[in-house]
């Protein structure tokens, strides 16, 4: 049992980091603690976060996927032609949510059927996806036009944000399939020890398959959330989500002092760095300044997930 | 009496020499292939200006990753390390008015040193390299910011001549890279420091028993690492003839892919093998440019090959057992 | 009365690369009974378990359970028909909470698909009751308890799925005797309700006194069964260790004059609890003690790989301060580790590299660059001495049979300067011919001068080879025999505590 220091330290580190930069923040900057300004930052903050949601869903099974760099473009560019096609919104979103999911399954087989390693072979198909999304778009930008409702997503009900509320619903869907099901223990189990899992009945390729799976819906909706975002797919969209939603990954396991990957965690991570991004703009701090941030939280972050542990840890690839 | 019949009396160069057989085999048909069909492949300017100088920038750069791996670990920030040595190198000289080759112990000073706090927290403070060397590519990415004063990704920075004339030279290029190559060569499968490198990459423990000191041969490979990005940073630059904020990041996934390629041939992760992999992948695209596919598909043919090969070793592994 | 097993296994085989783990076994289990499995490391009781459990697959054979044959049965198959395992490595999700851990893969859920803590947690805490463990809050994470309350929480875990057949490996080695005496009455009762039970144990004591009947493995092969109140414990350890090899002559006891080479001082663990010995140079001692014993922990604190929280480790006189592993292997000391695939040997790099991988430095010109050919030529040299049976000495270590494998091992601190040499169960899973040539090389470092430690849970091995032993038990020292004086009766009576049997 780690001694009730360290567990203090590692719960409330994080937690204070955040409620301290808010205390600092409203202080200190003007505009900081309006609504307007503090539903800014959820606005922002939001696609990541789901994205995130996805990216944890298979690190709680004890893998990774980097491939989403790959499939959210090139499903947004889907996205973008479907609606300019007239096909209905909810038959657009349902086909790409399809595809992302087509594409996870896709992801776990070759990780369940051919032992691949999930790092490897995942950047191989993200690879794959960003050639498809090239030949695609041409390595254009799409804008959506007139057809689509952006406010569907990004307006409001009253002050609240509607992507917030979207965020909401995701994460407690995801919430309560995580830490309240069955499938979730086996998720937990599967990543801590694979034989204990296999030993206790439980179908060790049938979960990381579903988790594979969940992943890629979710990354399906983050493309058209990105899409409602920005009124169209950008071209330079991967190479800016994968190391901010790696990271929001990683610091989520150790905000609340869990220390392994969990589903609030992620939401308040995202929550962080968007208010980092947002506030630093808002103080007109120098640009650097962001990437900077980003580095020391994550560095502390796993300092403090890492306290006494001071063995080697190996990547086996 | 327990029946432990010696399976395969393969020995250690056989199992490497079959594979590499069949790697070598693909390769040479390739390019007799290309030779013969692709008008212009075979002459001296194509080969050398569109096949060995940029195979060559990744190579060094995927030289570092290797010797990481081989010890077991892995470094995301080896992108990001090239393209702030490269900068700090290059701002200096600007001010400081300097040679090439104080540059280049300029720049390689710099990765050295980022590798070494990388190697500091993995090998002494139990860090996870995946975790470590992700937060270094924030803090870089910041540095670069702050050093080149500018807050616009893709900003230029212009270099002075001198560099830009030795960067468009193939003598230069081409004899760093081999230099390098060599170098490394002989640091990981001659020397006694690859060898105990790859004893702690391939079983912590027994190295352990064995009284290597492991903890700093994990932190040699990341300040190796950071030597060898730092020298494939420069002579990235000096090929661009500018410095460009944020280069090298995209550099990070084909020094990924570049070992794990050479590793599915080769049996092992190699210097060679990761040569062999640059090749490879540029002698593809060379051909299918000059064929006349647009450059857009650069990603999807590196995907394809990546996965082609993982999934082929994968299946070969999966018959063995 | 004939009854029918409830489990049959026939002639079952299981074949890994390079090895034979099992060769046509047959075992069965009666309703009511309790079977014990015995035999050495790497006999092939935790395959057979694993693929009575349906973790692995037989490459032949059948498994009846209950009259049902079990062909493609997965693990939950085989839960799903009351089959129960509590594991040696137990097997347990340690961040989870002890409840989740006793219901893994088996939670209550509502008609929504979530899971029902509240009666999770109430079904767990009863579970725990069932074993006598009242004082643990089922929330708690399973890594905050002790290992013997998370061996508990296995076993109330096995309980708690009424199982029709329960398979036990290695259960009491982290257990108090209170909480071995409980777990035997709650075996026994289920026995009574004619719950069948396989226990697996290292601990012969422990079969007498709580099997009907005992099956012993070697070698991947079923030697006998046996009913086990016939079967004299001499007879059991010579099935389960094999072919005694009669001939040995013993190492010649050493002077009293010979120097002191290592002095261990009240060494204090969490497995060792105050042992202190000295070793002479010239001499072969004996460390005697059952598996769990703490002779590996006692090892590793001498070569330095782990620190114990007390006590003084002196090598030929120097007070050694900070203890590691270079630092004792520059002191001469080296160490032939127990599990010589994962921790003494690079299985997949050649014979070459492994021999030299500790003494590398005599093989570099100029501080750094391999003299490859020499390393070649002295690897050649050591496969020659040592009698290593190999193609060519590229070959990888994996290949080799496990007596070649140690003696890989050896000629790798063959090649430094030592003269301190610890063997931690050097003969297990090698055959006859193998030990005889191991107990050969054992003497000849002895006739050079060198101190060897035999660490061994063999009694029979230690008396016949070593000119004295010490039998370590529980973390402690309880004798010191000299092996001309005493017989193995004696020797096997301390290894077993030194106690009369109940």
């Amino acid at each position: 049992m780690p001694e009730r220091s360290k567990l203090l330290l590692q719960r409330y580190a994080i937690l204070s980091v955040f409620a301290g930069l808010f205390i600092i923040f409203s202080l200190t900057v003007t505009s900081f603690a309006t609504t307007e300004n503090l539903s800014n930052i959820i606005v922002q903050s939001s696609l990541l976060a789901v994205l995130a949601l996805g990216l944890n869903l298979v690190i709680m099974a004890g893998e990774i996927d980097i491939s989403f760099s790959g499939s959210v473009p090139l499903l947004a560019s889907i996205f973008v032609m479907m609606i300019q096609e007239n096909w209905p919104f909810l038959f657009a979103l349902a086909f790409v949510l399809f595809i992302g999911a087509t594409i996870g399954l896709f992801n776990a087989l070759l990780v369940t059927s051919l032992k691949l390693n999930s790092f490897v072979s995942t950047v191989g198909v993200m690879f794959l996806l960003s050639g498809f999304w090239y030949a695609y778009t041409g390595g254009t930008s799409i804008w959506i036009g007139e057809t689509f409702n952006r406010e569907l997503i990004y307006g409001y009900i009253g002050p609240l944000p509607i992507i917030g509320l979207i965020l909401i619903v995701i994460f407690l869907l995801l919430y309560v399939i995580t830490e309240h099901t069955r499938f979730g223990m086996a998720m937990r189990a599967v990543r801590t020890d694979q034989e204990a899992a296999r030993a206790a009945g439980i179908n060790v390729e049938k979960t990381k398959i579903l988790a594979f799976i969940g992943a890629g819906l979710v990354f399906g909706l983050s493309s058209v959330l990105s899409v409602a975002r920005l009124s169209g797919a950008m071209a330079t969209a991967g190479a800016d989500i994968m190391l901010p939603t790696m990271t929001i990954a990683f610091v989520g396991q150790t905000v609340l002092g869990m220390g392994r990957p969990n589903t609030l965690g992620i939401i308040l991570g995202a929550l962080l760095l968007g208010m980092i991004n947002n506030t630093f703009v808002l103080m007109n701090l120098p640009f650097w300044s962001v990437p900077m941030a980003y580095g020391i939280i994550l560095m502390i972050s796993i300092a403090l997930a890492n306290i006494g542990q001071t063995d080697i840890k190996q990547i086996r690839l | 009496m327990k029946t432990t019949t010696v399976e395969k009396k393969i020995t250690c160069p056989q199992i490497r020499f079959r594979s590499w057989m069949g790697g070598m085999f693909v390769f040479v048909a390739i390019f007799i292939f290309l030779s013969i069909k692709a008008p212009g492949f075979f002459t001296t300017i194509n080969l050398v200006r569109n096949l060995l100088m940029p195979a060559g920038i990744v190579a060094v750069i995927a030289c570092g990753m290797t010797v990481v791996m081989a010890g077991g670990g892995i470094d995301l920030s080896v992108g990001a390390t090239a393209g702030l040595s490269a900068l700090v190198a290059a701002v200096t000289a600007a001010r400081l008015d300097l040679e090439i080759l104080p540059m280049l112990v300029l720049a390689i000073m710099v990765g050295c040193f980022i590798g070494s706090i990388n190697g500091l927290f993995v090998a002494y403070l139990g860090v996870s390299p995946f975790v470590v060397t992700l937060s270094s590519v924030f803090l870089i990415r910041g540095l670069e910011f702050l050093i080149s004063l500018t807050n616009v990704r893709g900003t230029y920075l212009m270099l002075p001549m001198e560099l830009t004339d030795a960067g468009s030279s193939p003598y230069f290029q081409l004899g760093l890279f081999l230099v390098v190559v060599f170098s490394v060569f002989i640091f990981l499968d001659r020397s006694c420091f690859g060898r105990y490198i790859r004893s702690v990459g391939e079983n912590l423990e027994v190295s352990h028993f064995s009284g290597i000191r492991y903890r700093f041969y994990t932190w040699l490979t990341y300040a190796v690492c950071g030597i060898l990005t730092a020298i494939g940073g420069f002579m990235l630059t000096s090929y661009e003839g500018v410095v460009r904020v944020g280069s090298g990041e995209s550099y990070l996934i084909d020094s990924f892919v570049l070992p794990i390629l050479g590793q599915a041939v080769f049996r092992r992760i190699s210097v060679e093998g990761t040569v062999f992999g640059a090749l490879l992948i540029y002698m593809v695209l060379n051909g299918l440019f000059i064929f006349g596919t647009p450059p857009v598909f650069v990603n999807l043919i590196k995907g394809s090959l990546l996965l082609l090969v993982i999934i082929l070793s994968g299946i070969q592994k999966l018959r063995e057992t | 009365m004939v009854e029918t097993p409830i489990l049959q296994m026939k002639k079952i085989s299981k074949r890994f690369p390079g090895v034979q783990a099992l060769a046509e076994v047959d075992f069965d289990v009666l309703p009511g009974e309790v079977h014990a499995l015995v035999g050495q490391n790497g006999a092939g009781k935790s395959t057979l378990l694993k693929i009575l459990a349906g973790i692995y697959k037989a490459d032949s054979g059948e498994i009846i359970v209950d009259g049902q044959k079990a062909t493609n049965w997965t693990p939950r198959d085989v839960l799903n028909h009351g089959v129960s395992f509590i594991y040696q490595e137990l097997n347990l999700v340690p961040d989870l909470s002890v409840a989740q851990n006793i219901y893994l893969g088996r939670e209550p859920y509502n008609s929504l698909g979530i899971i029902r803590w509240d009666e999770l947690n109430r079904r767990a805490q009863s579970a725990l009751e069932r074993v006598n463990e009242n004082g643990i809050d089922v929330r708690l994470p399973l890594n905050c308890l002790s290992v013997a309350q998370q061996q508990m929480v296995a076993i109330a875990r096995a309980l708690d799925q009424n199982p029709r057949l329960l398979v036990l490996d290695e259960p009491t080695s982290r257990l108090s005797r209170e909480e071995i005496e409980g777990l035997f009455r709650v075996l026994n009762q289920m026995a009574e309700r004619g719950i069948a039970i396989i226990y697996v144990s290292h601990r012969l004591e422990e079969v007498y006194r709580i099997s009907q009947r005992v099956t012993v493995l070697r070698d991947g092969q079923r030697i006998g069964t046996h009913i086990t109140k016939e079967l004299p414990p001499n007879e059991l350890i010579t099935e389960i260790i094999g072919e005694r090899v009669r001939k040995i002559t013993p190492a010649q006891p050493v002077s009293a004059e010979a120097p002191v080479c290592l002095e261990v001082e009240n060494l204090i663990g969490p497995k060792v609890h105050g042992v202190s010995f000295s070793l002479r140079r010239g001499e072969l001692l004996g460390i005697v003690g059952a598996v769990g014993a703490g002779k590996t922990e006692l090892l590793r604190y001498i070569f330095g790989i782990d620190r114990p929280i007390f006590g003084k480790i002196i090598v030929n006189g120097e007070f050694v301060n900070v203890s590691s592993t270079p630092v004792m292997i520059s002191k001469g000391l080296a160490l032939c580790p127990e599990d010589r695939k994962a921790q003494g040997l690079l299985l997949d790099s050649p014979l070459t590299i492994n021999i030299s991988l500790t003494a590398l430095r005599s093989f570099v010109w100029g501080g750094w660059w391999i003299k490859r050919r020499q390393e070649k030529l002295h690897a050649e040299n050591m496969v020659q001495s040592l009698r290593i049976s190999t193609p060519t000495v590229e070959q990888l270590a994996r290949y080799l049979s496990g007596g070649n494998q140690q003696k890989v091992v050896l000629a790798k601190w063959l090649s430094t300067n030592a003269n301190l040499f610890i063997f931690d169960e050097p003969t297990v899973g090698v055959d006859v011919l193998g030990r005889v040539e191991i107990y050969d090389l054992l003497k000849q470092l002895t006739e050079k001068g060198a101190g060897v430690i035999l660490a061994t849970s063999d009694p029979e091995e230690a008396w016949q080879i070593c000119s004295r032993l010490l039998v370590l038990y529980e973390g402690r020292i309880i004798a010191e025999l000299n092996t001309q004086q005493v017989s193995l009766d004696d020797v096997m009576f301390y290894v077993m505590g030194g106690k009369k049997s109940a």
